[in-house]
């Protein structure tokens, strides 16, 4: 019967992270007057896995076992028959909410500081928060093959970056520049 | 307070929503993107948008499903704008006259909400088709007042095959729900990649339309 409660549980304000990162993405493309089109459509991918995954529970599966949780009209939320205090703090609050807020917070702060450190040194800001965002949102089954959606990931992103700044890696012909 | 799953659950995620709202806003405004007035509007706003559909949920149960769509797409639909439209806009990328989109805009958004509450009692999955496609044709003069008129994105030529790929992926997915009979499941995954081609084609005339522009103000 959780899946009545399922529209309650997520997190709102994470769209200005998009927005923001967006539009650093622009930003930095328009500055150094390259293309943003490869960066930009590998964060509008979506998950067509997933897609099927949640729809196919919610639409074929539920139903079978009597539960429609878009057919409500006089659902009433009376907590005592549901949920569990500890089972709400294990599921929700001490893994999926917690390591998201740990993970995504890392990753908007490395983001910040290597968008201000190009925007310091000249350099393009695009590639690096593209991916950042990119490996924090990646479709099956990339993820499968690449678990780094959590803050790890992001730590081999600012490695690389520091790493790119030094001179220790490059890319393309010249080097990427 | 703790004794109730349900409220301890919301002020957990409200704190969070609080937090990324005033984060976000907090670094927009840092790094020059808005005012620290539009900033703090952002935070009010953004935090609205998530209580919203929880109050309704909360405090109006004997409410359907659908008035709580309608009424949380209302409030969301700024989100779409700013993510999008907006970036472009303040980036220098298009130009564009306000009024008259919010004008086309605020039309696909009514036609949108209404179309969903008609077909309110509709048997699932198929209220998720038509409202939405109604609500998709319904924002072409949108599209196209961006695309098309203010900004020479797309030629009429270009913008036409754009529209017939955007119906003929609705009509493949009549097609898959009522004369293959698949799963929803199927048609929604399926939607996602039958997407690619428009999101790709929108981003490439986008980009090539902004370097030519850049090209031509630096001769």
């Amino acid at each position: 019967m959780y899946v009545e409660y399922e529209p309650l549980w997520t997190v709102g304000g994470m769209w200005l992270i998009t927005f923001i990162s967006m539009y650093w993405i622009w930003e930095d493309s328009q500055i150094h007057k390259k293309r943003a089109w490869p960066w930009v459509f590998i964060l509008m991918l979506g998950d067509p896995f997933s897609t099927y995954v949640s729809n196919h529970y919610r639409y074929e599966y539920l139903p079978s076992k009597g539960i429609y949780p878009y057919l409500v009209p006089f659902f009433r939320y009376d907590t005592s028959h549901f949920l569990e205090p500890v089972w709400v703090l294990d599921t929700f609050f001490f893994w999926s909410v917690l390591f998201s807020l740990i993970d995504n917070t890392v990753a908007f702060f490395i983001i910040y500081w290597i968008y201000n450190d190009c925007k310091k040194s000249g350099g393009r800001a695009t590639p690096w928060i593209s991916i950042s965002r990119f490996i924090q949102v990646m479709p099956f089954p990339i993820n499968y093959f690449f678990p780094l959606s959590g803050y790890t990931g992001q730590i081999f992103i600012l490695m690389g970056y520091i790493l790119y700044k030094l001179g220790y890696l490059r890319w393309g012909r010249h080097g990427g520049r | 307070m703790f004794s109730d799953p349900v409220l301890t659950g919301l002020i957990v995620f409200s704190i969070i929503t609080l937090y990324w709202s005033i984060l976000g806003a907090y670094v927009l405004f840092k790094s020059g993107v808005i005012s620290s007035k539009f900033a703090a509007i952002l935070v009010a706003y953004s935090f609205l948008a998530w209580l919203t559909s929880r109050i309704m949920y909360m405090n109006f149960p004997e409410v359907p499903p659908h008035p709580i769509l309608i009424i949380s797409g209302l409030v969301e639909s700024p989100i779409s704008i700013l993510t999008t439209v907006y970036i472009y806009y303040k980036t220098r990328i298009i130009r564009l006259k306000w009024i008259p989109y919010i004008a086309l805009y605020s039309l696909f958004l009514v036609a949108n909400r209404i179309s969903l509450y008609l077909c309110r009692n509709l048997p699932v999955p198929e209220i998720l088709l038509l409202p939405r496609v109604l609500s998709e044709w319904a924002s072409l003069p949108a599209w196209f007042f961006i695309y098309v008129k203010s900004n020479r994105i797309f030629s009429i030529k270009q913008a036409s095959i754009v529209i017939c790929y955007q119906a003929l992926v609705w009509f493949s997915l009549i097609f898959m729900l009522y004369y293959l009979a698949l799963p929803y499941s199927q048609i929604s995954a399926l939607e996602v990649v039958m997407n690619y081609p428009i999101t790709l084609l929108t981003l490439i005339f986008i980009d090539r339309y902004r370097l030519s522009r850049l090209e031509h103000a630096s001769q």
